[in-house]
């Protein structure tokens, strides 16, 4: 984790300069991660696509400005969580995720999706806030002092919500897999 | 064998694995970002307006402060001789108390004597007449006004101090965000 943040550094001075290599490698980094969270939260493919290509074109504006407080993807994330809530507050719209719509042709079995269909379906009856602590845990794999900024409570605060959120996520899973 | 809780815990962990995948779609995004790119100048980070509110917060803290310690003299005290009816209607306090020191003239002054409400025992500012009593326990009629001045400071002291604490939340917020 820390040598990913210390190269991420190296490659922001570099972006920061101007550098589209460097840009390249962010985007290579933690494009997939950001794409993943702004899909499972707010579950409409169209919409993440537009807030994703909203949040990297306001983090490269806002590139120059960074200050290497948080991680980058940290950061990449509080700027997602801003235009998430732009969205809402112009829209309460929030759609259901259509699991086969987000599937990626990706060589898994039949057996081995509809597990991972069930893991889906279980974080989707947790809360909202466990499930972006699980979002930010697994998806963005954020450590948690990252995530206590980016929720901006404590890092005790933050550990120990993240530990309920998976202890209620195994439950979850356990009752998806008795149905 | 694994334990079902290590088992779930994969799941969670090859969930998030699997949400990480990006569309191929995309790609026409990632064009747009590298060519904004180009479009941005590389341009030292220029320091946000915002940042102005430490210096507010500070100037409200000093405000404050100097409100807080500030000492303006008192104006003289006036010297009020009570006539006959106005003595009489001052019956709700104690006569003893009224009355000056033993060695003062005939000519009673009342400034800066002590005297109490028989009916309430409480202090204040009573305007009678044109003439400033003070009905205070323990207190001349320069220590009650300077307790009501004490009192203004106090307020906005209190003041200043709670637009600093406000305008150092802001900068706080503002530059703890991205």
């Amino acid at each position: 984790m820390r040598a990913a943040a210390d190269g991420d550094r190296d490659r922001i001075a570099r972006a920061q300069a101007g550098d589209r290599a460097a840009v390249e490698l962010l985007w290579d980094a933690h494009a997939p991660k950001l794409y993943g969270y702004l899909l499972h939260t707010v579950r409409d493919r169209t919409l993440a696509d537009d807030l994703f290509q909203n949040t990297w074109v306001h983090a490269i504006e806002a590139l120059p400005s960074y200050e290497h407080r948080d991680t980058f993807a940290a950061w990449l994330i509080a700027i997602a969580r801003n235009e998430c809530r732009q969205h809402w507050r112009s829209s309460q719209r929030i759609t259901a995720l259509d699991l086969n719509q987000h599937d990626i042709a990706d060589g898994t079995s039949a057996q081995s999706r509809e597990t991972q269909d069930a893991v889906t379906r279980a974080i989707r009856t947790l809360t909202e806030d466990d499930q972006e602590l699980l979002r930010l845990r697994y998806i963005v794999g954020l450590p948690t002092l990252e995530i206590a900024r980016v929720l901006a409570v404590s890092p005790i605060a933050a550990r120990v919500r993240i530990h309920r959120a998976r202890r209620r996520a195994r439950s979850a899973i356990d009752a998806q897999q008795t149905l | 064998m694994t334990s079902p809780r290590r088992s779930n815990e994969a799941l969670l962990a090859a969930w998030g694995e699997r949400g990480r995948v990006l569309p191929p779609h995309l790609s026409t995004v990632r064009d747009t970002v590298l060519t904004r790119v180009a479009q941005t100048p590389a341009r030292p980070s220029t320091p946000r307006p915002l940042l102005r509110f430490p210096w507010l917060s500070l100037a409200c803290t000093g405000f404050a402060i100097l409100v807080l310690f500030i000492r303006i003299p008192s104006p003289p005290l006036r010297t009020v001789q009570p006539s006959a009816p106005l003595a009489a209607s001052k019956s709700a306090l104690r006569q003893e108390e009224l009355k000056a020191p033993a060695s003062a003239p005939a000519a009673t002054t009342i400034e800066g004597m002590v005297v109490r409400c028989t009916e309430c025992g409480g202090g204040g500012f009573e305007e009678e007449a044109g003439v400033e009593y003070v009905a205070a326990v323990g207190l001349s009629t320069r220590d009650v006004r300077e307790t009501k001045w004490s009192m203004i400071r106090y307020g906005l002291a209190a003041l200043f101090g709670i637009f600093a604490l406000i305008t150092a939340s802001i900068t706080w917020t503002r530059t703890h965000r991205p």
